[in-house]
Formats: C-alpha cells, structure tokens, sequence
C-alpha cells in the first residue's frame, strides 16, 4: 500500500519535473543561442540571423521574458481623450451649449472617476430633462437619427469609444512597427487606455512623439491681408493703454511678450520660444477673442524663424478657421529633399479624390498661400503658383531627416481618431537593467547560500532534504513562469528570493513536528507519519492565506508588481509541492530499513 | 541544533509590556504620519523621476540649490547608490522631453565635462497616480477583509479574526510610521509607492503565517487538553510553536536582509520594508496577536454571562 502510494508521488514528481523542463527548455536554447551570436562579427551575425529567422522568433517567444526593468526599455500607458471623441463625433452640431455640457462632465468625471459618457449623459439631462442628445449625434451606419432615445446615443457613444481605442491600437502598432522595435507589446486597459511596452528603445523623446502625434494634418487658406491688418490694429489698440494688473501677474500685458511686426503681409506677430505659452494664454482670454473676427485662426509655425542672441523666435500666422482639406486624403508619403535648400520634406500623394478637390482648391486660389498645418502648427504656406491636379503637395519647414521620417511614419499609418495623452512613462537604461539583473542573481546565490547552510547546520540529514527541494522549488518557479508566458521583473526576482526564505516553512514545521514526536517517545518511522499529518493543516492554512493575498496583489497592481504577485504564487504552489511530496518521497526512500537512522537534528 | 526546545515564557503575562511598547510605536507613528505626512512616491503623488548617472561624484545638495530656480520648483534629491548617481523628483507638468533636456542643460553648465546619462525616467500624471492610489488603498482594505473571513471560518471565532487583523495592521502601521519618520534622513528611497505596497501585502501574508501557525496550534491543544484555562493553552501553544516561528523568521530575516543587501538601489527601500516587517510580523505573532484573542475572547464571555 505504502510502496504504491510512494509511485504515485515519484510520478507525479517526474510529470513536474518533465514539464518544468519542457518549459524551461527554449529559454535555456535561447541564452546559449544568443552566446553563440554575441561572439560573431556584425557582418556573420546579420546573415546568421536571416538565415534562422524562423527559429530565432521561435525561441524568443517561447523563452522566459525578462521585464523591461531588467533589460531596459520604455513602458508608456495612454489614454483616449473621450471628451474630445464625444465633441467631435458631434461633428457640424456642436455648439457652445454641448461644449459646456463636456467641460462640466470632464470636471465631474475626474472627480468621481466614473465613466465619462454616463457622467456626460447624466449632466445633459440634469440640464435639462427632456432635451435629447440626438440634436447633437447622426449616424446612418449606426441608426442614430433624430428619434434616437439619449441611453441608444449613450450605447453608441461607448461604441465609438471602443472602436476609437481599437482603431488607436492598430495606428499605434502601425508606427511602432515602421519604427522597428523587438517585441513591442500593446495592450487595451480598462475602457479607454493603452498600454505600450517597448523592449530596448533608447530614444524616449522620438518614441513619446510617435506614440502621441495625431497627425491631424490640414490644409486651409489665409485671410486677406486687409483682415490681418485690421485685426492687429484693434489688438495694439486694446492693449496700448493696457495697465496689467497689479495684483496678478495672470494678465501681462501681450506686446510685452509679442512684437505684432510680421516677416509678411500673412505673419502675425512673433514671440521668443519661452513665451509662447503665455501670449496663447492672452490670445484666448475672452476680451482678446472678440477682436480676431470669428473665420481666422492663430496658429504657431511648427519650426523658428529667427534667433535672438541664441533665443529661438517663433511666428505667428493668420490662417482661415475653414478647414479645406485633412490628411484622410493622402495615400502615400515619402521623404524627399528640396532640390535647392537640400532641406528634407514630406513629399504626399493624394487618392483620386483628393486629388480632384486639391485642383479645385489649387485653382481657385492661384497666387495666395496654402497653410499646411500638422497637429496645430504651421509647417508651411507656400503660394500657390499654377493648379496642381496630380494631386500632389509637400510638408516643409521640417527640422531633419529623422523628423520627416517620423512624419511620413505617422501620415501612413494613419490619423488617430482622439488624441492620446500619456498618463503614465518609464524608462529604465539597458545598464541599470543588468545592474538590476545581477543584483538579483546576487540576491538568489547568498539567499539560497545561507538558508541551505542554517538549515543543514540545524536540521542535519533533514535540513540536507530541505535544501534540495528548496533548489528543485526555484526550478519549478522558474517553468511555472515560463509556463504560463510571465515575464521576469525585478519585483518578480526580489519574490523569488523572498520565497527561498518562507519555502522552508513547510519543512521546518513538519520537522519541528517530527522532533517533537520523538520526544513523546516514538519510532523515527512513527514520528516522520505523525509529523507530516500533524503539520499539514498549519501549512495549508499558512499557504492558502498567503496566496489570496498574493491574489489581490496581481489583481491591483500594474507592470512589475504584477511580476512579484506571480512569483509569490508560483512560489506557494512550488513550495507547497516540493516540501510536502518531495521531502516525504526521499525521507522514506531513507527511512526504507527499519533500523535506518535519519538525524532531525 | 535546537532552540527553544521545550521552552516554557509566559507570553500572556508579558503583554503588558508588549501593549507598552506596541501602543507607543503606533503612537508615534500615528502622530509622525499626521504631522509629516506619508511621503508618497512618484506613483501615488504624480510628477517626474530621473536618476542620472555621472561620471564623477557630485553635490546633491549643491545641484538642489542650481536647480530650483530653472525647475521652478525645490527638486527632491538623493543618492542613488553612490555619489555619481542621483535621484531626482520634480513636480510638474511640463512635458518630460522639455523637462529632461532643461536638466541636462543645466547639469552642463554645473559640471562641464562630468559626463551624464540618464538611467531611469518615470513620468506619472495626477490622474494616474489617484488611480494607482485607489488600487493601492482597495488591495490593502480588501486583503486585510479577505484575511478576516478566511480565518473566521477557519477557526470559528471573530476574536481569532480581530486579532489576527489587529497584529497585521500593527505591523503595517509601524512600518509606515518608520518610512514616514525616516523619510528625511534614510541614505535611500523610503517613499511611499507601488513597491511598498506589495511589501505591505507581503507582510500581510509573512505575519498572517506566523499568527496562523499558532491559532492552529491553539485549535489542536483545546481539542487535546480540553480542561485546561484558555489563557494557559494560548500559552502553551504559542511555547509548543517557538522553535519553528524563530527558525521561519530568520530563514526569512536572512533573504529580505540579502535583498537589503545586494538586491540593488531600486529595490532598498521595498527591501527596507520587508525587514522590518519580518521583524515585527513575528514579535506581532508572538506577543500581540494571541495577547489580543486572549482578552477578547475573556471579554465575549463576560459579556455573555452578563
């Protein structure tokens, strides 16, 4: 009976131990194959990856990943800014009215942290009961009409959420992959956010660039220059005899910071780089707006113009608030040098029908300029020459070549349907990783060092078992890791180590338990059954609270403390396993003869 | 080697001194917390965190005083590690390129020819810092309920329960008031963040163990020696138990201290944590937790025979 019971386990030991090592197998593959490749030339390195591609992407994906913490990179959460999405799903309806309504509830939202459409809804109708949202939202794909009900446009208002943060993946994977990054992994996170891991980027600033550009690109023409003129006088009018308040430093006088003088007749006004922030804070206080007529915009030119004792001076251009044209049109881009600066540019092809509403606006307009306007800058505003029906225009104004590559990246994958704003960023640099990296191999060798010596020193031939189920436990961690595709942080490496130390728990109560019952006078073979059952419902108990605790810890936390909860867990059930079946299979294999001596110390 | 082997203290009776000692650490925790503040780190206060690399040794103090007026703001600084590396945390909502290549500019013109590279950055918007503050708030809450229900069924009886509960938010509590106190003069990161929290729930599960072990001690003697005085079974199983509750903690007391000791600069104050933690999860275990079902379970019978 015994003899058979005792299979059972050997079994169920040998099936661990297989998986764990199927498990491990490819990790292990994959470090003695990225030896190999470390130690050839750059030139034997390229031509050996491309010849076993299939093999490498295979190993790389089944191996035990290593957090970005540990091998460096750039962790980045973004959010789909919902409110914006409401607001221009509204499309022509908008109007000051629904913009207060989404201001109120973006407050409310932020507040109660609830969803922002129910808290839109809800601050519309608390306006006015009876007034329905399908004044505001159309859609014929959807059936929103003018009878829509406020809950049918509130389910498709969540629906356009969901498509927008589906279709923000797809853009962001886009770029990512034109960007070229190992591995990246992006994911969705509750209803509105996005979570991009990109392994081994060093570039942070081109990459937070990428991930958030909208490339909301737009043509529009510019007002005529009687227009700027008058609107520049009323604004040096109302603020010759401006006396900024004492009291607040918040209203500054604007052409203290502003030089209204234009390089042109289609220039507004320029201020120093610093400054750009609080002329746009003027411009757009309620006073100031009224004397800008309501058709012309004020926007920044996306590059300098001019230095001043090495200040950067940017321009400021009038362009109409009409919008003729958006980047939807454009089917293919490239960068391209202008043939006499040498500069680099953004050279775009437009589908058919851009094409034909480019000529429209091209021909209509010959000899005044063209705003090209990217994500609210000005980039350029070259006067049109002659009609342009090939459908084809360019970007200027772009500080290098990376840029435009970037710009070209960004305008083919395609524009963003909401802005995205990154709520959360970490970078780690690939040296403190390894730091990181060693530091933990440390952590593991003393840990284990010393807690196998103390438990041999106080256990004897008990404390030896002990140790060699601790040893196989890191090993089961390890492929039970692996196992499940978790990926190895810091945290998760620091859970380890902590799981050497509380492992032995479950051995030092049944061996605690084993002395004690010799005391009472027992037989080593009596004392070693009566141990094991008697501690078992300590160790249970100990382990399985353990493990709801580490339960809640994957449930709350993010990125790497996510890594430290697995461990905890794969740690419990390894341990658990190891100190109770392993050590029982080889202290009875010990205790098989009847006189056999087993010392507990 | 044995220790403890059939040792016979009267921890009930010392739980005078215990709730002494135990009642003025919290004390003084509660009164630093609410005084100081808890130092929240970058993922539950929001802001930018740089830990810069340099090629020779500088001046924290010195890069604070340049740096403020250009940052607008004090920057909090310490070493990280040794004197070339420093940890930087800013409170702004400038965007983090600008920030990043303002510091670099600076650290320039500070120390011209001291090479720098940036080895870490962490951005968390105040949105996202409450999110992370909730989370945390609801894990500790929730895994401090589920603990509570776990052990009322079972060992069927809520003193078990509010005492376990008790000892555990003891030992979180000092632990806090210890990061709060030290926030100023620890040689290390002692700030409240993500990190800690989950060395909070360790020592949650750490200390839970230890009390677990001697309530099932308690459970197994009452069905054994059913006459004896409850105060003198908590007694004898807390004794009958020592050994295997003083080998765990210094098994354990050796790997958090290795961490301590060579887990490296990120992981020294989370490290921190679990030491103490350890050390008071297992006086908790020893001299409050039991201490407390004692009193309370003496109290519910009073109440009842009343």
């Amino acid at each position: 009976m015994k003899k058979q019971n005792n299979g059972f386990k050997l079994g169920m030991i040998a099936l661990f131990l297989g998986l764990t090592l199927y498990y491990l197998f490819p990790t292990v593959q994959w470090s003695l194959e990225q030896r190999h490749m470390e130690s050839l030339t750059e030139t034997e390195r390229v031509q050996y990856e491309t010849e076993n591609i299939a093999k490498i992407q295979r190993l790389r994906e089944r191996s035990l990943s290593l957090g970005l913490d540990l091998q460096g990179g750039m962790y980045v959460t973004l959010e789909v800014g919902t409110p914006q999405l409401v607001l221009e799903l509204s499309g022509d309806f908008a109007d000051d009215y629904l913009e207060d309504v989404i201001r109120v509830a973006r407050e409310n939202y932020l507040e109660q942290r609830t969803d922002f459409i129910d808290e839109f809804v809800a601050e519309f109708e608390r306006r006015d009961s009876d007034a329905m949202l399908s004044r505001y939202y159309r859609s014929d794909s959807q059936n929103i009409t003018r009878t829509s009900t406020n809950s049918e446009i509130s389910a498709y208002l969540k629906l356009q959420r969901t498509n927008a943060v589906e279709r923000a993946m797809e853009i962001i994977r886009s770029r990512i992959d034109r960007f070229g990054v190992t591995e990246p992994s992006i994911l969705q996170q509750g209803s509105s956010r996005l979570v991009v891991e990109l392994p081994g980027v060093d570039d942070e600033a081109r990459v937070r660039d990428l991930l958030r550009g909208t490339a909301r690109l737009e043509f529009r023409l510019t007002p005529e220059s009687d227009e700027i003129n008058s609107a520049k006088q009323a604004i040096a009018d109302y603020f010759s005899d401006f006396e900024a308040d004492e009291e607040s430093d918040e209203v500054q006088n604007l052409l203290e910071i502003f030089d209204l003088r234009g390089s042109n007749q289609y220039s507004f006004g320029y201020a120093a780089g610093r400054d750009t922030a609080a002329v746009n804070r003027i411009l757009g206080s309620e006073d100031v707006q009224r004397l800008i007529p309501r058709n012309m915009s004020l926007l920044w030119g996306a590059s300098s113009f001019a230095q001043d004792g090495g200040i950067n001076l940017y321009e400021m251009i009038a362009v109409r608030s009409q919008i003729e044209l958006t980047g939807d049109v454009i089917s293919e881009a490239r960068v391209a040098f202008d043939p006499t600066t040498n500069r680099p540019e953004v050279s775009m092809t437009m589908d058919s029908d851009g094409a034909r509403r480019w000529s429209r606006i091209t021909g209509a307009n010959i000899g005044r300029p063209v705003a090209i306007v990217l994500d609210g800058y000005v980039y350029s505003y070259p006067t049109v020459r002659s009609q342009i029906n090939n459908g084809r225009s360019s970007i200027s104004g772009i500080g290098g070549v990376q840029e435009a590559e970037d710009l070209v990246n960004i305008l083919l994958s395609g524009a963003l349907p909401a802005p995205l704003e990154i709520i959360e960023e970490r970078t780690v640099g690939a040296s403190l990783g390894e730091a990181s990296i060693r530091a933990g191999l440390y952590s593991i060798m003393f840990g284990l060092g010393v807690v196998a010596v103390f438990m041999i020193v106080y256990y004897r031939t008990g404390g030896g078992i002990a140790d060699l189920a601790l040893i196989l436990n890191i090993i089961f961690i390890l492929g039970i890791l692996a196992g499940f595709q978790a990926t190895l942080t810091l945290p998760g490496i620091a859970g380890i180590v902590l799981t050497i130390g509380m492992a032995v728990d479950a051995n030092v109560l049944i061996f605690d338990r084993i002395r004690e019952e010799m005391r009472g006078g027992k037989t080593l073979r009596a004392a070693i059954d009566n141990g094991y059952a008697n501690a078992m419902s300590a160790i249970i108990d100990a382990n399985v609270t353990t493990f709801f605790v580490a339960v809640i810890l994957y449930s709350f936390g993010v990125g790497p403390i996510k890594g430290f909860a697995i461990t905890l867990m794969a740690g419990i059930v390894a341990s658990l396993f190891s100190a109770i079946v392993i050590t029982r299979v080889i202290v009875d294999y010990l205790t098989r003869e009847k006189t056999a001596v087993v010392s507990f110390g | 080697m044995r220790w403890f082997e059939s040792p016979s203290f009267d921890f009930i009776k010392a739980h005078n001194i215990a709730y002494l000692f135990s009642g003025s650490m919290i004390v003084i925790s509660i009164v630093a917390i609410l005084t100081m503040g808890l130092n929240y780190g970058i993922d539950f206060r929001g802001g930018q965190e740089f830990v810069f690399e340099f090629q020779e040794s500088v001046d924290v103090v010195e890069i604070r005083s340049e740096l403020t007026e250009p940052l607008g703001s004090v920057p909090e600084i310490k070493l990280f590690g040794s004197d070339r590396e420093i940890l930087m945390r800013i409170d702004t909502e400038e965007d983090i390129t600008t920030t990043r290549e303002l510091i670099l500019s600076e650290f320039a013109t500070l120390y011209p020819g001291n090479q720098v590279t940036v080895q870490k950055t962490d951005l968390v918007g105040p949105r996202f810092a409450e999110d992370l503050r909730r989370g945390a708030m609801y894990s500790i809450i929730f895994a401090l309920a589920v603990v509570f229900i776990y052990i009322f069924i079972r060992f069927k009886g809520w003193y078990f329960s509010a005492g376990a509960i008790a000892a555990l938010a003891h030992d979180v509590l000092i632990v806090l008031g210890v990061f709060t106190i030290m926030a100023e003069i620890a040689p290390f990161d002692v700030s409240i963040d993500q990190a800690l929290i989950a060395a909070f729930l360790t020592i949650v599960g750490y200390s839970l163990n230890d009390t677990v072990v001697v309530f099932d001690r308690i459970r197994e003697n009452s069905i054994i020696y059913k006459t004896m005085d409850f105060t003198d079974m908590i007694n004898k199983s807390l004794n009958d138990t020592l050994s295997r509750t003083v080998v765990t903690s210094v098994t354990t007391l050796f790997v958090v201290s290795v961490l301590f000791i060579f887990g490296g600069e990120v992981l020294k104050g989370f490290a921190f944590a679990l030491v103490l933690g350890v050390i008071l999860g297992t006086y908790s275990s020893l001299f409050v937790a039991s201490a407390l079902v004692v009193e309370l379970q003496k109290r519910a019978i009073k109440a009842k025979s009343k």
